[in-house]
């Protein structure tokens, strides 16, 4: 993807209250272990040359640390640039869980991976539906209600979503 | 049936207690929505995909069934087709039985409400949380949903607040959003942790993948989905969509429809039994890599009358609704009382008068379904164009055709009318046949008018057909508009340019002076006009759910209209409700091309000044100065036919204001009507307080009705545009 759809995916990220941190496969474990906390679980990266085994990250982690887990970092699969939203797939190393758990989730995806809207992204998941039917969330910011009032953000899913976005994969 | 004084008594009663909160929540709800799609381009061409996909889906409805069944039980799930509500209760209870299931935790599903599904659980001792946090403080308050989107938009802040702080053993007593939201997180985020069922709905259903899809915010319905080790998802048959691509247009659409989000923040597509293992919060010491738990999936699919809904060649659009409330939240009447006034048992709002109707039956619906008005304004605002008003009227009529006695038969029988519903009817009935009264009560006006603003006369009105004694009654006027033309010398009939203006029951009988500022303005333009006697339009029958009379009296204007159209002659409407007729109703009640015919030949009185401006006729005669507020009609707002009033007015030199309502809340006999008169001013008294800022300005309204109201408020009488530049 071109510069000008990086762009403006981090204008729709940064619309939708989701912080954004650009990398390069090289300078990845650098940048990304300064979003770290103590007690950060994760799922596999899909990504050549990166793996999350280099940084301080719990993959497959027990029950007690899916409860105190602060921070979540999982791939992003795909990337919205209409809406501001990354896809979260659903795999059996419980990405889905990774992703909702703690309050504050990283998703990582490629710039490869940005498509312009939901339309394009809707195509591309049902090309699988015939084969393996998808299974993916697409999360636009951190979770969210108004039902007490005014909007409260982080209600049973993440009050804070990072995308990292590693430009040249 | 409820009497009028029981249900004016309960929608009073909403009023006080619900409706703060009500119209804070709808109101931004539609300013959000009119927000968002201002700028959305594709809306349009987006409602018309969604409808043909809808349509169609529908009409394979039981190939899709099949479908589904296959590709769920290819995944390793499940698909149940549940007869009734009992069925789809007996089954997952008898699922609850054989996994032993003690706590299930739901996300929001209006299914599930529609079929008591959480009674029916308790009955079989199985505890159930709602995770949705509007739906878990109607659960606290042991109430029902007042929104199909947010259940507890009845409710403020402060009065959650109570309800929490009363109902748990808390420390220090939660007041803001925050201290709220967070208690009930953490509160239902353990409920989550032990449970052993997940149950959720399905916004849609993708047949050919087997996939369900959940529009949320909160994070609830993932993590009721994928906690627990069994999932069941209800939904009925009606969201199934063919293929996986179909969805897009339904993505697009639904959030900006029902909160004006671009997207909800959580779209779940997922095609279970998923990957993700399930969780066992008993055991803290077991990793995600090790769980060796099977998922288990259940679609449990539900008819409840949707097959016969399908069937129902008026009232299958209903099944085509995306449940995104957007019908609720752009009603005037909905604002005012919310879903425990208009609204069934289960589902409220506009299109709630064909769910409830296809599921519970005529009687059901007929408890609330006056309170839709026909003012049109969600027409525009449903996002697979279903004609909402139409289903209102087609109940209606069938309500009225299922009564046992209707109003004729006291008048051939000598039967006294002794029932509220008989009383009702017959009501019903004189304001469906205003013509003949008005034709009576023109004959004689002063004594007419002296006698219908008599005390006892009202009073007698009320108790005996439900006439609210507290609302004026129009007042006649000396000479109608037709007789005062036909007297005229001085009009040409024909010239190069040729109209008839249509004379509406109320500029005819009750206010000439419109329909005279017209004649007047159009002469001073050269213009050659007919004022033929002509019936009523058929508004007043069909409002009252006369289908058959109104199309009698379509049929004997289409016999008129068609030869002038014909001549040359266009055709003027000066009271939009009759303009709205033949431009929009007609469709529903005529055949052929005929309906097409008029509606491309009818303009609204200031659509035809407009034009002929734009056509090169002087308005320099007409330039003045002054500033207005203006109140445009329902039904012309959604015509798009406000805008040449506006327009023109400025034009000519006026400063113009205008109102930001949905409705008047007059909406013809419904502000006469006891049982609604209260609600009819609280809709009223929001246009009045917009204009109360504006009291040094000249108020202006369109509509035969609103001028009514508006009178109500302001303490006289209010002139239709026409007469402002009729100089």
């Amino acid at each position: 993807m071109d510069e000008q759809s990086i762009a403006d995916f981090v204008d729709a990220l940064g619309e939708v209250d989701t912080t954004v941190v650009k990398t390069t496969t090289d300078t990845f474990e650098q940048k990304v272990s300064g979003l770290l906390e103590a007690n950060t679980i994760g799922t596999p990266l899909p990504f050549d040359g990166i793996s999350l085994a280099d940084l301080d990250v719990t993959i497959s982690p027990s029950m007690e640390k899916i409860e105190s887990a602060t921070v979540g970092i999982t791939p992003g699969t795909l990337g919205v640039i209409e809406t501001g939203s990354i896809t979260i797939p659903s795999r059996n190393a419980g990405d889905e869980v990774v992703s909702l758990y703690p309050p504050h989730h990283i998703a990582v995806l490629g710039a490869s991976d940005i498509v312009s809207d939901i339309e394009t992204a809707i195509e591309i998941l049902g090309e699988q539906a015939d084969t393996r039917p998808p299974s993916v969330v697409f999360e636009t910011g951190p979770s969210a209600t108004a039902d007490m009032g005014e909007v409260v953000q982080g209600v049973h899913g993440p009050s804070t979503v990072t995308a990292v976005i590693i430009t040249d994969q | 049936m409820t009497s009028r004084q029981q249900k004016a008594d309960h929608l009073r009663q909403l009023l006080e207690e619900e409706s703060d909160s009500v119209r804070e929540n709808t109101t931004e709800f539609n300013q959000n929505r009119y927000a968002m799609l201002d700028d959305f381009d594709a809306f349009e061409e987006l409602r018309m995909e969604a409808r043909e996909i809808k349509e169609k889906a529908i009409a394979q409805l039981p190939e899709l069934i099949d479908d589904v069944t296959t590709a769920v039980e290819e995944n390793g799930g499940n698909v149940y087709l549940a007869d009734d509500a009992i069925d789809a209760q007996e089954y997952i209870t008898s699922l609850g039985d054989q996994e032993h299931i003690e706590t299930a935790v739901k996300s929001k599903s209006m299914t599930t409400e529609e079929i008591d599904l959480n009674e029916a659980l308790n009955e079989n001792g199985i505890d159930v949380w709602e995770t949705d946090l509007g739906e878990f403080v109607i659960q606290v308050a042991e109430e029902s949903p007042s929104h199909i989107v947010g259940p507890s938009i009845h409710k403020s802040r402060d009065e959650i607040a109570e309800l929490f702080n009363s109902t748990f053993d808390i420390e220090d007593p939660l007041e803001t959003a925050d201290e709220l939201t967070t208690f009930a997180r953490n509160f239902l985020g353990k409920q989550i942790k032990d449970a052993d069922l997940g149950i959720t709905g399905a916004n849609f259903i993708v047949a050919e993948s087997g996939s369900i899809v959940l529009i949320t915010n909160e994070g609830n319905a993932r993590k009721c989905a994928v906690t627990p080790s069994t999932h069941v998802a209800v939904a009925g048959v009606e969201k199934l969509l063919p293929s996986f691509t179909d969805l897009t247009p339904f993505l697009e659409l639904i959030a900006k429809s029902a909160t004006g989000q671009n997207v909800s923040q959580y779209i779940s597509i997922f095609s279970p039994p998923v990957d993700t293992p399930t969780l066992d919060f008993s055991d803290p010491n077991i990793s995600l890599g090790d769980i060796q738990g099977e998922r288990e999936f259940h679609l449990v699919l539900i008819d409840n009358g949707r097959f016969d809904l399908r069937d129902d060649d008026q009232l299958r659009e209903t099944l085509y609704c995306i449940r995104c409330g957007a019908c609720s939240n752009s009603c005037a009447n909905f604002q005012s009382v919310g879903g425990h006034g208009f609204g069934g048992n289960t589902y409220s709002g506009g299109i709630a008068t064909g769910w409830e109707a296809g599921i519970y039956g005529l009687d059901q619906a007929g408890e609330f379904n006056d309170l839709c008005t026909g003012c049109t304004r969600c027409v525009n605002a449903c996002p697979v164009k279903i004609d909402i008003p139409w289903i209102n009227t087609v109940v209606r009529d069938r309500r009225r055709s299922d009564a046992d006695t209707t109003p004729t038969d006291f008048l051939v029988d000598g039967l006294k009318p002794n029932t509220q519903m008989e009383t009702s009817y017959l009501r019903d009935a004189i304001f469906a046949n205003i013509e003949t009264f008005a034709k009576i009560g023109i004959t004689f006006p002063r004594i007419t008018n002296t006698l219908s603003n008599q005390s006892v006369v009202r009073g007698f009105l009320e108790r005996a057909i439900g006439i609210d004694r507290r609302r004026e009654l129009p007042t006649f006027a000396n000479q109608s508009f037709i007789s005062w033309f036909a007297n005229r010398t001085s009009s040409q009939q024909t010239s190069d340019r040729n109209v008839l203006i249509y004379p509406d029951v109320f500029t005819n009988y009750f206010y000439p002076e419109r329909g005279k500022a017209l004649v007047h303005i159009l002469e001073a333009l050269g213009i050659g006009i007919t004022v033929p006697s002509l019936p009523e339009s058929g508004r007043a029958p069909l409002s009252q759910g006369m289908i058959e009379t109104a199309t009698d009296n379509a049929q004997i204007i289409a016999e008129e209209f068609l030869p002038a159209i014909e001549n040359g002659q266009d055709i003027l409407v000066i009271e939009p409700s009759d303009y709205a007729m033949f431009k929009r109703d007609y469709e529903k009640l005529l055949q052929d091309e005929k309906a097409t015919d008029i509606a491309n030949a009818c303009f609204e009185a200031f659509e035809y000044l407009y034009g002929l401006k734009r056509n090169g006729y002087s308005f320099e005669q007409f330039m003045g100065s002054g500033s207005l507020a203006y109140h445009s009609h329902c039904q012309q707002r959604t015509l798009n036919a406000a805008q040449y009033t506006i327009t023109l007015l400025e034009e000519l030199g006026y400063d113009v204001v205008t109102s930001d309502v949905e409705c008047c809340g007059m909406a013809g006999s419904f502000g006469y009507k006891e049982e609604y008169y209260d609600v009819s001013l609280d809709v009223g008294e929001q246009l009045a307080e917009q204009f109360e800022q504006y009291s040094q300005r000249q108020i202006i309204a369109s509509g035969i009705s609103c001028q009514e109201q508006l009178a109500t408020f302001f303490d006289h009488s209010i002139k239709h545009p026409l007469e402002i530049i009729n100089t």
